[in-house]
This record gives C-alpha cells, structure tokens and sequence, in this order.
C-alpha cells in the first residue's frame, strides 16, 4: 500500500482519538466507569463506527455526523435519567430485590433469572453464608449486587466499642443510634445462642 | 475466499494486538476506563476489515499502532502533568460532605438522588446512615468513593487494644 494513504491512516486514526476523547469527556464521568444498559449500547455503536472512519471508508464528514448524533442521543439521555420525574425509571430501570428481612423474593429472583443458587454464589462475594443476616440485597441497575446487612450483622465500627467514638456517634445521630451499651438488636434475631 | 488465508490473517490481527497491548501496559486492561472501553471497542472493530481482506495488514497495523500510540502518549502525559492529567480525564468531584448531597455538583455530573443511593448502598450504607460519611467523591475513574468520619470507621485491633488498656485497672 503506498505510504501516502497510511500516512492518511494514522492521521484519521489520531484525529478520531482525540475526538473520541473529547466527546467521552463531554458525555461525563458517569457514562465512563458505570455502564448501565444503554451506556453500554452507546460505547458499542461508538465503537462500530470509527473503524470505518479510519479506514476511509466513509468521508470524515459522515463519520462526525454519526458519533455526535449518538453522543448527543447519549447526552440528552443523561439529563432526561437526572430530572427525577419517573422517566429515569423506564430509561434505566429500578434495582430488582432478591433478598429482604433474610428472606428470598422469588418474584425478583424469577425477573432477573436467577435461582436460588446464584442468589447465595452473590451473596458468598459479599462474605456471606448465611442469608439471615441480609436485610436487603439488590440487583443494582448497573447489574452488580449490592448487600446491606442486618443491624447486628453489620461490621464493627469504632463507635460499637462504645467510648469517645460511640459519643461522637450519639451526637451526629441526635441519639438515633444509640451507643453499644444501651442497644437492643442482637444476635438473638437468629434465634440462638450466641 | 480461502479459509487459510482468514487464518492466518487472524493470526497476525492477533499478534499484532497482543504485542501493541503488553508495550501499552497493564492499567489498560485493568484500570480501563470508558475511554479505554471504547478504545478497545474501536481496536476489536479495525480488525475484522482485516480479517476479510478489506484492507491490507500494513494499513491495520498502522490504524492499530495508532491508536494504542496514542492512548500511550495520552497516559504518559496525565502521569507527567496533573494539569494534562485533568483535561484528559477530569478531576474527583466532592458529591457528598458531612452527610448532606451537594446538589451543585451533583448536577454537573447528572448525577441524580437515586444514583447517589445506589452508589453507597454499594458501600453498605442506607439514607439513613448518611451521617456517617465524612465526603463521598465521584472519581475520574467514574466510580464514587465514600471515606467515613472516624467514629463511623470500621474498628481496627488497634481500637480494641486502647479501649483495654483505658478500662480502669488495666495493667499496661
């Protein structure tokens, strides 16, 4: 191939760089480290595009009306999901509950396919083998599991050794938690001996 | 088309690419972020022309070369200069101090109240354990990071240890 097209091939490809990046920089940081669905459709189509641009195999022209039609679909998506007028829910969905009050929820289970199983396989990722000791645990819209644990199973903070820490506590929390020597959930939510 | 010929294209797509990502670095693959994502999206896609013959090995290795160059030369600039480092991928922005959300910032990254939620029910905390965080920042990476105020950190032995020794007729 002679020199003078590949020379014209870097050259798109270093121009699409610097683009890309500054239309990724534009869309925000939130479309960069979560993906959820549709974030995810937008880097695919990105991507199928530019490699046709580099290629000369459609004029640059073409190829900015492409990407910044869909960076701009992209944008407007991102501020239709931040007004909080239910739209959001229908563009990105709502965290499905699979456990709650230790207990599974096959409806959520049975939304999101999974069994019983892969229930309990996200949960030993949390640390967890017991699933009384999950209040909540939730199918995020960015498809990770989130877990918040029962109050007595949650992890030892400074202020549960009671002292300064558990004043402070107090004090931020206008008495709301009380400090360790005056709470009352235990372990004996399990219903043992511990 | 001869079947050989896709093979031993691929064969080539595929060292070529393996060579361009191990002189890249490991934070590539690891650290990627949605530019890196698309990046190689974009990488995935120069090949298959390859692949089908639709454009010669010596154009998609220079399109390859390209772009992974690239991606170095922007690398190396956000690690010389924190100033490069902020244009090219922006800075950590403070979203949550004392407890409160701050609105402002929040909306400059459109970040919603129900993406923050979600983003620290990741952390194990409900709305009302708010108080606990000292600051919450949604970092370049995209990601947020939430640091606690001291009372609401998790213990360490070393918490332990002092509370022993405090107790009244501890021996040191």
């Amino acid at each position: 191939m002679d020199p003078q097209e590949l020379l014209a091939t870097a050259l798109r490809a270093l121009g699409l760089f610097a683009f890309m990046l500054a239309v990724i920089r534009v869309l925000g940081k939130r479309t960069v480290g979560n993906f959820t669905a549709f974030d995810l459709l937008v880097a695919l189509m990105l991507g199928e595009v530019v490699d046709e641009i580099i290629y000369g195999d459609v004029t640059l022209l073409q190829g900015a009306v492409a990407i910044l039609v869909i960076a701009g679909a992209q944008y407007a998506n991102s501020w239709l999901s931040y007004w909080d007028h239910g739209l959001d829910r229908v563009l990105e969905g709502q965290p499905t509950v699979l456990v709650k009050r230790g207990e599974l929820q096959p409806d959520g289970m049975r939304k999101e396919r999974m069994n019983e199983k892969d229930v309990l396989g996200e949960l030993r990722l949390h640390g967890i083998d017991d699933v009384r000791e999950v209040k909540l645990a939730v199918v995020e819209n960015l498809g990770e599991v989130s877990v918040l644990h029962e109050d007595w199973a949650k992890p030892l903070r400074r202020a549960d050794l009671g002292g300064e820490a558990a004043r402070e506590m107090e004090e931020a929390t206008g008495g709301r938690e009380p400090s360790p020597e005056r709470r009352t959930d235990s372990p004996r939510a399990l219903g043992e001996e511990v | 088309m001869d079947p050989l010929r896709i093979a031993v294209r691929a064969l080539f797509a595929f060292v070529v690419l393996h060579a361009l990502l191990r002189a890249s670095g490991k934070r590539f693959v690891a650290e990627a972020t949605g530019f890196d994502f698309v990046l190689a999206l974009i990488l995935g896609d120069v090949v298959d022309d390859l692949l089908w013959a639709e454009v010669p090995a010596s154009q998609f290795t220079v399109a390859a070369a390209t772009l992974v160059l690239a991606r170095l030369g922007a690398a190396l600039a956000s690690a010389g200069s924190p100033r490069a480092a902020a244009l090219l991928g922006g800075v950590a922005r403070l979203i949550v101090q004392d407890g409160s959300p701050l609105r402002p910032a929040m909306r400059a990254e459109r970040m919603n109240r129900r993406e923050l939620a979600e983003a620290l029910r990741r952390e194990g905390l409900e709305p009302h354990d708010w108080q606990q965080v000292r600051s919450a920042r949604l970092e370049r990476s995209g990601r947020v990071s939430v640091l606690r105020k001291p009372w609401a950190q998790r213990a360490r032995r070393a918490d332990a240890d002092r509370l022993r020794d405090a107790r009244p007729g501890a021996q040191g």
